[in-house]
């Protein structure tokens, strides 16, 4: 049994969307790949336009750079929706890795999740991400675990869950 | 005394919780991101009008058009949009038992298991037909009283206004 007491940072949350996108959601490169798309040609669009007739291009402009940026930094822009649908007041979370499953305690209560209701666990960008479903994950990150100990949570996760799927 | 209630979310009580908490936990907020929608989707049309007598109807003012229109249209059907968002979110048809005995409740999804102190509720409303239980302005429960498998729903009312200290505000929808 290993416990770990932590916040999530923003860093935690792109890793959430980053895996949830490459593994359950593909769909959104249509989207992503679609707005970034749309954006440029409006971008391209809009500054002609200024070129030619003046500042009549600007809302082309700035709807251009809005895709664009969204369709560049799709899943910084996601953690902060995340962030923002996080509970409040719910402090640190204490998360206790068992051999059944994980507990999450915060000061909003305590919910037990065992392996076997998780559709999958995945390793990204230094998280253990524990999905529950397509959109929601149990986060371990890799820096609350002492650096002599992950060797051995590797091994004691590894030893639990069916797979550890691994995510760049 | 204790308490069974199972809840199956369909969109009706998906839209029942969001209409409970815009009337309660997040009255302000609900209220103020509906009217701004509304009002930056008819400033845009009236914009996007005048610029097209103007100017004429360039792609400029029909993107314009299009973004004021979708303003509008999410402000008039706000909690039909709250309600498509959670149902995606994976809220819809998650079955949820409840158990409320006088030290804490546990909710069950599944094989995950739930544990809520009373003291971590923040607010409580009751309407015609349901209860909800809430967490923070963006989380909670919604319990259909006509779902109560153990105990009265007539008297879970007084139950959770002793347990967790708070009152219960009765909501119409």
């Amino acid at each position: 049994m290993y416990q770990y007491q932590y916040s999530y940072t923003h860093q935690d949350l792109v890793a959430l969307n980053r895996a949830a996108r490459k593994a359950y959601r593909r769909g959104s490169l249509f989207f992503r790949l679609a707005g970034g798309v749309i954006g440029a040609s409006s971008l391209f669009m809009g500054i002609l336009m200024i070129k030619e007739t003046g500042p009549v291009g600007l809302p082309n402009v700035l709807l251009g750079v809005l895709l664009v940026g969204s369709a560049l930094w799709y899943d910084h822009i996601n953690a902060r929706f995340s962030r923002r649908m996080l509970m409040r007041g719910t402090g640190e979370y204490t998360m206790t890795v068992e051999a059944e499953g994980l507990w999450e305690k915060s000061l909003k209560g305590e919910s037990f999740y065992p392996y076997g209701s998780m559709i999958g666990v995945i390793r990204c960008r230094e998280c253990y991400l524990f999905f529950l479903d397509k959109k929601h994950a149990a986060i371990l990150p890799e820096r609350v675990v002492p650096a002599e100990e992950r060797a051995a949570v590797e091994g004691y996760l590894k030893e639990n869950v069916n797979e550890i799927k691994e995510i760049k | 005394m204790d308490f069974e209630v199972k809840t199956v979310l369909t969109k009706k009580e998906i839209m029942a919780y969001q209409r409970i908490s815009g009337k309660t936990v997040q009255r302000g907020k609900l209220l103020g991101s509906r009217a701004g929608l509304i009002f930056v989707g008819l400033a845009g049309l009236t914009g996007c009008a005048v610029a097209g007598n103007l100017s004429g109807f360039n792609v400029t003012v029909l993107i314009g058009f299009i973004l004021s229109a979708l303003c509008m249209i999410m402000g008039i059907n706000w909690y039909s949009y709250l309600t498509w968002q959670n149902s995606r979110g994976g809220a819809l048809g998650m079955e949820l038992t409840c158990f409320f005995v006088p030290e804490h409740a546990v909710i069950r999804s599944g094989t995950v298991e739930a544990l809520h102190k009373y003291s971590e509720f923040i607010a409580l409303a009751e309407t015609e037909d349901y209860f909800a239980l809430f967490l923070d302005v963006k989380s909670g429960y919604i319990l259909p009283k006509a779902n109560f498998l153990h105990g009265d729903p007539a008297k879970f009312g007084e139950f959770l206004r002793q347990a967790t200290g708070k009152e219960l505000n009765q909501v119409k929808i």
